[in-house]
């Protein structure tokens, strides 16, 4: 192997075109999670040398950490949502049985079920999404 | 350890932060729920929910980064450096937890 097969690199995140819907959710979930592991590490460094020491419960640090806080409970609904249809694609849950490659070809694996679970976590997104703003603006004051 | 092997840890973490981590957010964010921190179970599922987050974290990093720089060699480094750093923030999280609930 060499790096010829991997030309594109973090540019080809960008390459929507073209590609289905689930090419979207790929990114989304990996931008997600290198989002959630930025929070997860600071917040153990923050939580255990600043709040354990006296006990105290943590809170986010200001209007910013509270805005931080906000964009995160949105992708980590994302994320969780998304996986949760991951884990369920991996092992053949959900992308049907295959099928003799007859003319107008549909792939089982891109539609049917599976797809229906693409639309299924925009559609629960959307909805929590929805209900966390509410919440975010009572947690920002506004 | 196989990939499948460790795809396999990826999903079964992902699947115990699902409980642990809403245990964390409920146990810690809704009023009424405060007993829950009160018992044995929570501290002990907070380290579950520690070493859990952290596989699944760093694992996702390096499938990223393998997919990026592909290759054996720097496949390995990937894996070793992203061990040790998992490592140092599980030692350092345990730590913290102890101090938070030990004493009880």
């Amino acid at each position: 192997m060499n790096r010829r097969e991997n030309k594109l690199g973090i540019l080809g995140w960008l390459k929507l075109r073209g590609y289905s819907i689930e090419k979207l959710m790929y990114v989304a979930q990996r931008i997600s999670g290198v989002g959630i592991i930025i929070f997860l590490l600071t917040h153990i460094l923050n939580v255990g040398l600043v709040y354990a020491p006296t006990k105290e419960l943590w809170e986010p640090p200001g209007i910013i950490g509270k805005a931080v806080l906000v964009i995160l409970g949105i992708i980590v609904v994302f994320h969780t949502f998304n996986g949760v249809r991951l884990i369920l694609a991996e092992y053949g849950f959900i992308v049907g049985k295959p099928r003799r490659a007859v003319y107008p070809y549909k792939m089982t694996s891109l539609s049917g079920r599976q797809r229906l679970a693409v639309y299924l976590v925009l559609a629960v997104f959307i909805i929590i999404f929805y209900f966390w703003i509410m919440v975010a603006f009572n947690l920002l004051g506004w | 350890m196989k990939e499948s092997t460790k795809m396999l840890l990826h999903y079964i973490t992902g699947f115990l932060i699902l409980i642990t981590g809403a245990t964390h957010l409920i146990a810690n964010n809704l009023v009424g729920f405060n007993w829950i921190k009160d018992t044995l179970w929570y501290p002990m599922s907070q380290g579950v929910f520690l070493a859990a987050v952290l596989y699944h974290a760093m694992n996702g990093l390096r499938v990223i980064l393998v997919e990026l720089f592909p290759g054996s060699s720097s496949g390995k480094i990937i894996s070793i450096i992203l061990t040790v750093v998992g490592i140092i923030f599980f030692v350092f999280g345990l730590y913290f937890l102890l101090v938070i609930f030990g004493g009880r």
